[in-house]
């Protein structure tokens, strides 16, 4: 039995590689999803492993509390630093040949033609020459290192691509400012390992304690070993002569560690590719359905005469299985292969979002191809599963029938199982959307509902189809007739290839809503809550270094400038995202309405609260609140007020004060400034403007901020359609595949209406005009259920200040367009082959 | 095209066993029901014996067809009882069905029905491949030889004439050695002499081989091949000649035409 199915596969090649083809896109982007992560990782642990090389043991401060990487945590928040009596107790412990303070921190070079060298979201990173010893990673490669104040080293990468030389004279800008400093030597990291894209600056010791670390204390404490104790004995002996708020690890400890955090905001993005790799393979999956129901329609005959001389329902249906298996192992392995390629692009794609990746051999691990194999074939035997089923329900008297029809499951059980499926995806969505199921359980949902709603799209396909088409016969006379009844004919078929397409449309558009519903909320949020003239930020959210919102102050017709800084803090036992504000003036660039208390409140160690929040906890003004920093560690903090709801303010503030007192990094990220009654407007941006020429600053009014928001939104759109256009791509091979396969099915068929009379010209038109209306359904069905989708995120997320409902009419009708010309395109290949089909051949077949 | 009429000759096998192999008691087939309802067979019974080659012949809706899908277990019995050997047929699960149908019987059809994709000879061992048996070499040699297509084991059927392919077929039917092969109009497809090489191969499988044959057709030269004719028509037999002539069959098919087309 098994080379009967071999043989029929090989007979059918091109059948074969149609299929293929859908399994192939899919797994090629689990595959490729599945390489760049191992390629991240790989780069980051190398990065790690080379800086911590000569360290045998490290003293760090201990994690007050877990910081949120999602919502813009940096786990060095959460660390106090380590004091300089702390480096004396260690360097005194038996075995410790040499140990020294690290102070590392933001800093930004200005390049002697006064441009701002920018990363594309790397980090700018600023440290201590530690001299000649095995705890610095970086060697000399030019010139010598830096001695005393005003001078610097920069690393290989950064020098040679800003034309940097020993000698040159740059400034480098930090939390203390703008500095100017002489390059007087580059360094190499390692023998020459790549950054991933940051630049390196590093002073010598003491200056750089002075301007990015903190006076008498350090980030980190490096230890070398005397070769006389393992590094697990010594860090346990170090660990006995430290306070209790630090700990000490290995030097490997603390390279996993550091790599740990990097990967952990990196795998929220693999985990976002997966989501959409999944989306393909579900796409995919209904591809691969809808070809082996075909072929097991067609194949009816000679499965029936398998039947009649001997075989069992089993065998065929394992003959079924068998062909499923082969498909899923082909397609697999083409996927593999593409998914190289496709992690290259995936690379550059993520590198728009997450700034230059370091470039670098791919990381293939053994697990990719395992899963690639894994999901590739359980995929293709999942979709043929049911189609193989059907197969065994073939009567072998059919083989001596001439009229073969298919017994269908009946269409009464699948109403039932569809409305099922239907009703269990809404409710999972609804437990994700509007209950505490969190956002896998939307997903599910949302997988339900798309299969339920394929399920029963059967049912509103005929009149469906038959509205759609109505206009065909007028235009293209019998011509359009034929195309319309073909696409009605058999509405199962018809619904699964429009399902394909459906998906990846009904996601679009739900973006789209979504989309719209985010940048009209977000720009009513601006209304309501900035009152700012001029908002001053970085590209790519990077600090603002030195002090621009002393600057600003001084610029003529400016009334009022706030310093923005954002830190999280363990508040009241849950870890919150808290701003740090200038007091006296945050009133004026932003709406904020105090209920209870006032401004003046917002004095040192006290904090201010959204009614909501006060509400939440039972908080009363004067009442004193836990509140641990990862630098200054548990303390209290005091209610001094409230304030109505204000989205751009957040939930908790502190004064300028208190945040520095409590954070490492004393840097602000954005400063938002009022002009003084009367003053020109353009006149006071020129003010600004040239305040900020030697930076890399970005100077808004609120219109533009509101355009700068639109901005972000649509591109972060942009980059989800990039990836929902392989869901698409695969949707529209399958109405090639569906309609290569019916063409050929069709044969007999088309050679009559060819020796009646129909032209070639007819024939593709007729083809052509299925495809189109079979699109076409599939795109409505897909808009109606993305705006469905999309408003019901939007409600969910009412109360995270989404609460305006956007549809995009214009936007649905393009996709409407791109729905049928997906639609034209697809059908110019079977279009073509029905055309030439030989008619005495075609009359001939059997 | 190398002749088939003369096959190597080779002894005889013992006459088989008296006794049937295989037969309808009473049986009735209804198919539809109220104003749809049509009785296809109407109490026909009737025995098969071993070494014994049958021709059914009847005019179209005669209930020919339904008696062989009947007897050959492709289709249910509304009621009465089919026996295959001493085996009976009704009540059998799809299982048993299909065992049967595997190693008991064999089947040649009108359109030749071979997979297009596998070569004669894999087409000739499909159903002991399907049963997972190894071919029995000495036998299937006796056959390829019988039928001629020692030459022609690696083509197609594309690459096989109508006749050549039928063959094939009617090596296939007989490559597991069944109790009963059952032929559906073998020759309706094929010219007279193609059709002719095939008649005298069936004949000579059961004169020489011992094989049980019953042949559905409506050609009264293919039913002279046949040791017995029965004639249905009506679902009903009507009608029972041995050692027929064609004009036998010619004599009473036109006698049974008559209110047959009065009746349409």
């Amino acid at each position: 039995m098994l080379h009967v199915t071999l043989k029929s596969l090989l007979a059918r090649k091109l059948r074969l590689l149609l299929t293929a083809l859908a399994v192939v896109l899919g797994v090629a982007f689990v595959s490729g999803t599945l390489i760049l992560g191992d390629t991240l990782n790989a780069t980051f642990d190398k990065l790690f492993t080379t800086a911590y090389s000569g360290t045998d043991v490290g003293v760090r401060g201990k994690t007050a509390f877990s910081v949120s990487v999602a919502d813009g945590g940096d786990a060095s928040q959460s660390r106090p630093p380590v004091p300089a009596d702390v480096l004396q107790a260690v360097r005194g412990v038996d075995g410790v040949r040499q140990a020294e303070g690290d102070s590392g921190g933001f800093a930004q070079i200005v390049r002697p033609d006064g441009k701002v060298i920018e990363t594309s979201g790397a980090p700018t990173l600023g440290g201590s020459w530690l001299g000649k010893t095995p705890l610095n990673p970086y060697r000399i490669v030019s010139g010598s290192p830096p001695s005393g104040a005003g001078q610097v080293v920069v690393d290989q990468q950064t020098a040679t691509d800003n034309d940097l030389a020993v000698g040159d004279q740059i400034k480098v800008l930090t939390q203390s400012g703008s500095q100017a400093e002489t390059i007087s030597g580059i360094v190499s990291f390692g023998d020459g390992g790549s950054l991933a894209g940051a630049t390196v600056t590093l002073f010598d010791p003491s200056a750089a304690q002075a301007l990015i670390g903190s006076p008498g204390s350090y980030s980190e404490i490096l230890v070398v070993s005397d070769g006389t104790v393992s590094d697990s004995a010594l860090r346990d002996r170090i660990a006995e002569a430290l306070p209790s708020r630090y700990v000490a690890l290995t030097g490997k400890q603390l390279a996993a560690a550091e790599s740990g955090d990097i990967k952990d905001a990196l795998s929220f993005f693999s985990t976002f590719l997966l989501v959409f790799a999944v989306i393909s393979i579900f796409v995919g999956s209904f591809i691969i359905f809808n070809t082996f129901s075909m072929l097991v329609a067609q194949r009816s005959r000679e499965l029936a005469l398998l039947r009649a001389l001997g075989a069992s329902r089993r065998q065929v249906n394992r003959a079924v299985i068998t062909e499923a298996v082969v498909v899923g192992i082909i397609g697999s392995t083409l996927g593999l292969g593409l998914g190289v390629l496709l992690s290259l692009g995936l690379k550059a794609l993520v590198g728009l979002f997450l700034g230059d990746l370091p470039a670098g051999g791919l990381v293939f691990q053994p697990s990719t191809a395992v899963w690639a194999y894994v999901v590739g074939i359980l995929v293709t035997i999942a979709a043929a599963a049911g189609p193989a089923r059907r197969a065994t329900r073939i009567p072998p008297v059919a083989a001596m029938r001439d009229d073969i029809a298919l017994p269908a499951a009946s269409l009464h059980r699948r109403a039932i199982a569809g409305a099922l499926v239907l009703a269990l995806g809404i409710a999972a969505m609804a437990a994700g959307l509007v209950g505490s199921a969190g956002i896998l359980w939307v997903g599910l949902g949302a997988l339900g509902v798309f299969l339920g709603v394929a399920m029963l799209s059967p049912f509103v396909g005929r009149p469906a189809v038959g509205a759609i088409g109505v206009v065909l016969p007028r235009l293209y006379g019998s011509t359009g007739l034929l195309a319309r009844e073909n696409a009605r004919r058999n509405p199962r078929r018809t619904a699964a290839t429009a399902s394909a397409l459906m998906i990846g449309l009904a996601l679009v558009s739900a973006g789209g809503v979504l989309a719209a519903s985010i940048v009209k909320s977000a720009n009513d949020i601006i209304d309501r809550s900035v009152g700012a003239d001029f908002i001053v930020t970085t590209k790519n959210f990077l600090p603002i270094p030195g002090n621009v919102a002393g600057e600003m102050a001084k610029v003529d017709g400016i009334a009022a400038v706030t310093s923005f800084r954002s830190g999280q803090a363990l508040v009241g036992g849950k870890v919150v995202s808290l701003q740090g504000v200038t007091a006296d003036t945050v009133d004026k660039t932003l709406q904020l309405k105090i209920t209870q208390g006032d401004l003046a409140s917002l004095g040192d160690g006290e904090l201010l609260v959204s009614q909501k929040v006060a509400k939440d906890n039972g908080w009363k003004v004067g009442e004193s609140v836990p509140a641990t920093f990862g630098k200054t560690g548990a303390g209290r903090l005091t209610i001094g007020g409230t304030y109505a709801e204000n989205q751009i303010a957040g939930d908790y503030l502190i004064g300028l004060d208190t945040y520095d007192a409590n954070y490492a990094q004393r840097l602000d990220e954005v400063v938002a400034m009022t002009t003084s009654p009367g003053a020109d407007l353009a006149q006071a941006r020129k003010g600004i403007e040239a305040a900020t020429q030697a930076s890399n600053l970005e100077v808004r009014d609120q219109s533009e901020f509101k355009a700068e928001q639109r901005k972000q939104i649509n591109q972060l759109l942009g980059f989800i359609f990039v990836l929902l256009a392989l869901a698409v791509l695969i949707a529209a091979l399958g109405i090639v595949n569906t309609l290569a396969l019916s063409v050929i099915e069709r044969t007999r068929e088309i050679g009559l209406l060819r020796a009646v009379g129909m032209g070639r010209r007819q024939v593709r038109r007729m083809i052509r005009l299925e495809s189109v209306v079979i699109a076409i359904f599939g795109t409505l069905l897909g808009l109606v259920l993305g705006v469905a989708l999309g408003s019901s995120m939007v409600t969910a997320l009412n109360d995270q200040g989404i609460d305006q409902l956007v549809v995009p009419y214009g936007q649905l009708v393009i996709y409407l367009v791109v729905g049928a010309l997906i639609g034209v395109i697809a059908a110019v290949w079977p279009a073509r082959r029905a055309a030439r089909m030989d008619v005495l051949q075609a009359i001939a077949t059997e | 095209m190398t002749s088939t009429s003369t096959p190597a000759p080779t002894p005889a096998p013992a006459p088989a066993d008296a006794g049937r192999a295989a037969a309808a008691v009473d049986l009735t087939k209804v198919y539809g029901e109220g104003d749809t309802r049509v009785v296809a067979l109407d109490s026909v019974s009737c025995e098969f014996g071993r070494g014994e080659f049958t021709a059914i012949l009847g005019p179209s809706g005669s209930g020919k067809s339904t008696l062989m899908h009947c007897l050959a277990g492709l289709d249910s019995a509304t009621s009465g009882e089919v026996y295959l050997g001493e085996t009976a047929l009704t009540g059998l699960n799809d299982k048993a069905l299909t065992k049967l149908r595997r190693d008991e019987i064999g089947f040649v059809f009108q359109s030749f029905n071979l997979v297009p994709t596998l070569s004669a000879i894999e087409n000739i061992t499909l159903p002991l491949d399907l049963a997972g048996r190894k071919p029995d070499q000495e036998w299937l040699d006796r056959l390829i030889e019988t039928v001629g297509l020692r030459d022609r084991l690696a083509h197609r059927p594309a690459e096989l004439s109508g006749g050549q392919q039928q063959r094939v077929a009617c090596a296939r039917a007989l490559a597991s050695r069944p109790t009963v092969v059952f032929a559906d109009e073998p020759t309706g497809n094929l010219d007279s002499r193609a059709g002719g090489e095939i008649l005298a191969f069936l004949q000579d499988s059961v004169r020489r081989l011992g094989q049980t044959i019953v042949m559905v057709t409506h050609d009264a030269f293919a039913a002279s091949f046949a040791d017995r004719a029965l004639f249905l028509a009506d679902g009903k037999i009507v009608d029972e000649v041995a050692h027929p002539t064609a004009e036998d069959v010619l004599d009473r098919l036109k006698s049974f035409d008559l209110p047959a087309k009065r009746g349409s």
